[in-house]
């Protein structure tokens, strides 16, 4: 896409993503007018660390999922949709109930082996059919359904129904401080890395053959963008749980304004993710006061239909 | 055969007996907890087991897919929806006593609603297999989040308890509770035979069953309407129980071979004894407090499963 077009395609976005976020720190359970915003400590304290964790959560599901859709080349391929978040829910359910730890950075680190682990297993299972891409996620989906229902039954042996909303549907009612800068961490390696190795991960959508012909050490990549996105899962989900389809949405949009351009995908996937996201946790908050639902059902709901076509784009 | 079946019914008699009297034999004790605790669970169990896997043989059957049940295209997921519907209505305006006999019928709605999607996103249009299990998962991830929404209103009564049950778990309501399911169950076992003939035309496909006189939509429709019946049965006794319908019929298959009115005895055979043994497991494992059974159920069929994709 030329540059003046993108520009005003992402300008549009930041501008409309702005506005959500305003209305976000001003609605709620009371509601705040605009020239009390930043000094109202309920806003400072609580409704702006919930947004930015929004804001953290979209960049990494959209940009893991925009790398695992490249790296699998398969539409559909997503946190959810690959089991990835469920290994990182079980793993969680699995240290938490034998209460072995509840420091916040060894979730992270144990939620992310849980989901590296998945994410191998269902390689594993799917290379003897080369990565056709329904199949892979049909077992994706199935290992996520084995493990999110293994991690559910822990919780409930456990009696902690709290628990169990975060990891079954995402939920960012329980977010904290340590929380927000742990993810901004994550974020902030996540986007390092992805800068410096971003020139050879880009050549994959070439196919295997023509990149190593390139120059790049194919399963290197493939390792690292594993890594990267096990990181990704586990810092969301031991933070805000599973929150399913905003990795497959995000990167379809942006594809349909973006076409091939890697970076404009990028950037587009993760303005697209936060939008869905502040948008999502903005209804949850809001529709039905003064009780709140899980974000994660909003993009469930949302998220369904979306599958259903890509699944039948996919098949024809 | 006649040996098969009756290895079958043995081990399952065994298996009766042990979750009865759960390896001891201290007569007291039993006498107390047999008749007021073990039995009521062991019939729901049971009947839960009849349910789900001639649910599930009549599914795979219609629809040629080895991998379908009334869990992996939604119908689980659409009953569910519908008793928990029915579960927050009932709270709300404190419905209890004679209105317990409605909860099969909203779960039969949830049930017909999640058939009427994947009627027409998928088994209308002859798509693939694992295009039909997706359009599943879909339903189910659909379904899923309306639950989800519904325990905004749940907090007057435990919301564990539901959680609990629609991982899979017995869910005890009473005997009159479970007399009705029983009497569904018994119902669509009856109705059953008379269709097991227009079953075993449908398997020699359409094209053949067309030519011997059959009225392929028509059988079809009627026979998921019982699929369906049978299906909301299985999540009013035991919830969202994964896997049993969808691996019955296979054990029976490989047991029985093809010819429909053995394999579905087989089937409901496989089904008792599958979630006899998981019953026994999930009590046994860390007594004296018991995991939920959907647990021990996914941890034997979750691996099946999987499998049986390689195979497709």
């Amino acid at each position: 896409m030329p540059k003046k077009r993108f520009l005003t395609v992402l300008l549009s976005l930041v501008f409309s993503l702005l506005i959500l976020s305003l209305l976000y720190l001003m609605l709620g359970n009371q509601n705040v007018p605009l020239d009390q915003l930043f000094t109202n400590k309920m806003v400072t304290q609580l409704r702006l660390p919930r947004l930015l964790s929004l804001y953290l959560t979209g960049f990494l599901l959209a940009v893991s999922g925009f790398l695992v859709q490249l790296m699998t080349r398969n539409p559909i391929a997503e946190m959810a949709t690959l089991g990835i978040s469920g290994g990182s829910s079980l793993a969680l359910s699995i240290v938490l109930t034998l209460g072995l730890s509840t420091n916040d950075g060894i979730s992270v680190l144990i939620s992310a082996i849980g989901a590296f682990v998945a994410l191998c297993l269902v390689m594993l299972l799917t290379a003897r059919t080369h990565f056709q891409p329904l199949k892979v996620v049909l077992v994706g989906t199935s290992v996520g359904l084995f493990t999110t229902s293994l991690a559910s039954s822990l919780t409930f042996a456990s009696h902690d129904t709290q628990a169990y909303f975060r990891w079954i549907v995402g939920s960012f009612s329980g977010i904290t401080q340590v929380k927000v800068w742990l993810m901004a961490l994550v974020s902030l390696i996540f986007l390092l890395l992805l800068f410096i190795f971003s020139s050879q991960i880009r050549l994959l959508v070439f196919g295997d053959e023509l990149a190593r012909s390139l120059g790049v050490s194919v399963n290197q990549v493939r390792l690292l963008i594993m890594t990267l996105v096990a990181l990704a899962s586990g810092v969301t989900v031991a933070s805000v749980g599973v929150v399913s389809f905003v990795g497959l949405i995000a990167p379809h949009i942006a594809k349909k304004i973006a076409r091939t351009n890697f970076w404009q995908n990028i950037f587009l996937s993760v303005l697209v993710g936060m939008f869905l996201l502040v948008g999502a946790d903005l209804i949850a908050r809001n529709l039905f006061k003064p009780y709140e639902f899980p974000a994660g059902s909003v993009t469930m709901l949302l998220g369904a239909p979306f599958f259903l076509w890509v699944i039948s784009k996919e098949a024809k | 055969m006649k040996k098969r079946f009756a290895l079958l019914i043995l081990a399952l008699i065994l298996l009766i007996i042990m979750n009865l009297t759960q390896f001891s034999l201290n007569g007291k004790i039993l006498a107390l907890l047999i008749p007021e605790f073990r039995l009521p669970r062991l019939l729901t169990v049971l009947a839960a087991g009849v349910a789900l896997s001639v649910a599930g043989f009549i599914i795979q059957s219609i629809t040629e897919n080895p991998l379908a049940d009334s869990g992996t295209i939604g119908i689980t997921s659409g009953a569910s929806a519908g008793s928990v519907a029915f579960l927050l209505i009932a709270d709300r305006f404190d419905l209890t006593g004679m209105w317990n006999f409605s909860y099969p019928i909203f779960a039969l709605l949830g049930a017909l609603v999640a058939f009427a999607m994947i009627y027409l996103f998928a088994l209308r249009k002859n798509v693939s297999s694992v295009r039909v299990l997706l359009t599943g998962i879909a339903i189910t991830a659909f379904f899923q989040a309306l639950i989800t929404l519904g325990q905004l209103s749940v907090n007057a009564f435990d919301f564990q308890k539901v959680a609990v049950w629609l991982s899979g778990d017995v869910w005890q309501t009473g005997s009159s509770y479970f007399l009705v399911c029983l009497v569904l169950l018994l119902g669509g076992l009856a109705v059953l035979p008379f269709f097991l003939k227009k079953l075993e035309i449908l398997t020699l496909g359409e094209e053949m069953a067309t030519a011997l006189g059959l009225e392929v939509r028509k059988t079809k429709l009627q026979l998921y309407l019982l699929a369906l019946l049978f299906a909301a049965v299985g999540v009013l006794l035991v919830g969202g129980l994964a896997f049993v319908g969808l691996i019955a019929p296979h054990i029976a298959r490989e047991i029985m071979g093809f010819k429909p009115r053995r394999r579905l005895l087989a089937t409901a055979l496989s089904g008792m004894i599958i979630l006899c043994f998981a019953d026994l497991v999930s009590q046994m494992i860390i007594a004296p407090s018991s995991l939920p059974l959907g647990f021990v159920v996914a941890f034997i069929g979750a691996p099946y499963y999987i499998y049986l994709i390689q195979k497709v």
